[in-house]
């Protein structure tokens, strides 16, 4: 990552989000958060509830403004833009929520929802913007007898098929998906993940994947940031990142990830997290991770943990990186092909 | 092919309409009272028999056959008054709630969308006028603006918008906070597009019935304004002045009071069963299921 590096889809740049709690305090959910999104790929984003993921992805969006730090849109300062040039310029960042029920104006039919972007972009004459948006409610695979349907007559799937359609009639160029699937049935979660991977070749999008289930992470990403508590602990390919994390808590997820094995099977390797997530009005001195860490040293309580490559592009932030003996996933899940998390 | 669809939805529309009436007899009794007493106040120059002001020296006198509800004090035919006052008081409490919801609506809006400190100095405001008893704060208005039919009913919307505003506000607040709001501004949407298109369609639906409620009280308060003699003035009917002029001869001829005073309490009674309907009607767990 050094040198004339073609120009990030999404650069974050020591981003911070904070939330006054009251009484003076102030909740940090998104601290001192660096990374780059490059053109075409698929950037993950893997944490627990509460390390901040979702208010990181809205913030890619301008849906949070960073309380420090930048966050650039193709070299562009979003916040720099006059209001009505923001609007204009966010139409290349869209977002797919969780929760495909409460995306949706349930006062809206389908198509007027589809269509929604393109009146409001007000570019396209009308009678194209109805033919666009029907056009790619077929492309999701949703049938034209919908389109006149109001949301609470569709299912979860269909619901978030609606919002893909939706988001794809403005041809953004980056979507961040939060949590898109997680809602959803497991057999629908397939279905849609297959979809966004076809769209992604078919308009040449760019996603940021942003949940806590590393199957669906580690299935489509190129690269994957783990974040904990407001901070990513680390950063790298996924290959790297599943098959040598370097940072305890990489390792502690992966062997969190549940395996579909009767219980003699499986193999007990398992690492438990002890405790709850720290509150992120007040973290741990130090390293963050340190109060539920297995290899927990003094060092950890007194110095914040450098943000270190230790392989090519794979970064972590943790004292002793390279140094532990972590478990893999292959290790973690030996009953596991490796073969099967390949397209 | 739009012309089907809407002709269509419109069928689809009424036979809801239908089968609602159907099943909820009390919105349908007092909606077909409201209707009944709409097209009398709107006919009332033909219907009527007598001039409302038309005065003979028949002083109260019972219900008889050439007078129905008799007479009042000046020998005026209570059925020809009742009926041209019908339109008075109607055209008093849309007036009201109209003027109430012209005030409270855009501000009870712009405060919750807004927030910050535009929130808490609307609050401060509406909870002052909150604080008076309203019947005394359209009294002081009226006073300020002169006394009339108009001036009274303008009063008693301004004494309305702050319940309205308050509503609307809570309402906003709770709808801003929804994922379709955020992912219409990520479409670009401007601010106005926004309320109006997604905030307002979802917070609507308490202020519908409220109003409904709201056209009850105004009815009562058009009574109790021209009851002290701040709303109507004489000779032209109204239902509330009626009732004022018949309490000063009680004692002599009671049954004056039946008629203004019944009108009074079924066309408020009917307003407040609609609006209980009503907001049995837009409960959104209810209409999942229809």
């Amino acid at each position: 990552m050094t040198g004339p590096a073609p120009q990030p889809m999404i650069a974050a740049e020591e981003v911070g989000i904070h939330f006054p709690v009251g009484r003076g305090r102030v909740l940090k959910a998104v601290d001192g958060v660096s990374l780059a999104v490059m053109k075409g790929e698929t950037f993950g984003v893997i944490g627990e509830s509460g390390s901040g993921k979702t208010t990181l992805g809205r913030a890619m969006v301008c849906l949070e403004k960073p309380s420090a730090g930048r966050i650039r849109h193709a070299g562009t300062d979003p916040y720099a833009l006059s209001s009505r040039e923001l609007r204009r310029h966010r139409r290349q960042y869209q977002i797919v929520f969780q929760d495909p029920n409460a995306a949706l104006n349930p006062r809206m039919s389908i198509i007027d929802s589809i269509r929604e972007p393109m009146d409001v972009a007000a570019e396209l004459p009308r009678a194209e913007r109805e033919e666009r948006a029907r056009a790619l409610m077929e492309r999701v695979g949703l049938s034209p007898d919908f389109a006149r349907r109001y949301p609470h007559e569709l299912s979860g799937g269909q619901k978030q098929r609606v919002c893909i359609a939706r988001v794809l009639t403005l041809r953004p160029s980056v979507i961040v998906c939060d949590e898109a699937v997680s809602a959803l049935d497991v057999s629908i979660q397939a279905d849609i993940l297959n979809l966004l991977a076809e769209l992604q070749q078919e308009f040449g999008l760019t996603y940021v994947f942003i949940t806590h289930n590393l199957g669906v992470v580690a299935h489509v990403s190129d690269r994957i940031a783990v974040m904990y508590l407001g901070r990513i602990v680390e950063l790298g390919r996924t290959e790297d990142v599943i098959e040598r994390p370097v940072h305890p808590y990489t390792e502690a997820l992966l062997s969190a990830e549940p395996v579909a094995l009767p219980a003699d099977l499986r193999p007990n390797k398992r690492i438990v997290l002890e405790g709850e997530l720290p509150s992120p009005v007040s973290p741990p001195s130090g390293c963050r991770f340190r109060t539920r860490c297995r290899f927990v040293q003094p060092l950890c309580a007194e110095q914040e943990p450098p943000w270190r490559e230790s392989g090519a592009g794979h970064w972590s932030a943790c004292h002793f990186a390279g140094e532990l003996h972590l478990m893999s996933n292959a290790e973690l899940h030996p009953h596991r092909n490796v073969a099967e998390r390949q397209p | 092919m739009s012309a089907t669809v809407q002709q269509a939805s419109r069928r689809k529309r009424r036979s809801r309409l239908r089968t609602w009436l159907a099943g909820d007899r009390r919105a349908a009794i007092s909606l077909s009272f409201l209707l009944l007493l709409g097209s009398l106040s709107l006919l009332a120059g033909v219907i009527a028999p007598y001039s409302p002001v038309a005065q003979s020296m028949d002083i109260l006198a019972p219900p008889s056959a050439a007078h129905w509800l008799g007479t009042d004090d000046l020998g005026r035919d209570v059925f020809s008054r009742l009926l041209h006052g019908g339109p008075m008081t109607l055209y008093a409490s849309f007036l009201a709630v109209s003027v109430g919801l012209a005030i409270g609506l855009p501000i009870g809006v712009l405060a919750g969308y807004l927030g910050g400190w535009v929130d808490t100095g609307v609050g401060r405001i509406i909870d002052t006028m909150l604080s008076f008893p309203s019947i005394v704060l359209a009294i002081a208005v009226t006073g300020a603006l002169g006394i009339g039919l108009t001036n009274s009913m303008i009063a008693v919307g301004i004494v309305f918008s702050p319940g309205i505003a308050r509503l609307i506000r809570v309402q906003t607040m709770i709808v801003k906070g929804d994922l379709f709001v955020d992912a219409a501004r990520t479409f670009g949407s401007s601010t106005w597009r926004v309320i109006f298109r997604h905030i307002l369609p979802n917070a609507i639906q308490p202020v519908i019935v409220q109003v409904t409620l709201l056209l009850a009280t105004a009815l009562l308060a058009e009574a109790s304004l021209s009851f002290l003699g701040l709303g109507v003035q004489p000779p032209q009917p109204s239902w509330g002045q009626m009732l004022a002029r018949a309490y000063t001869y009680m004692e002599i001829a009671p049954e004056q009071m039946y008629a203004p005073g019944l009108a009074i309490l079924f066309t408020a009674l009917a307003f407040n069963a609609l609006g209980e309907s009503l907001r049995a009607l837009l409960d959104p767990t209810r209409s999942r299921n229809d």
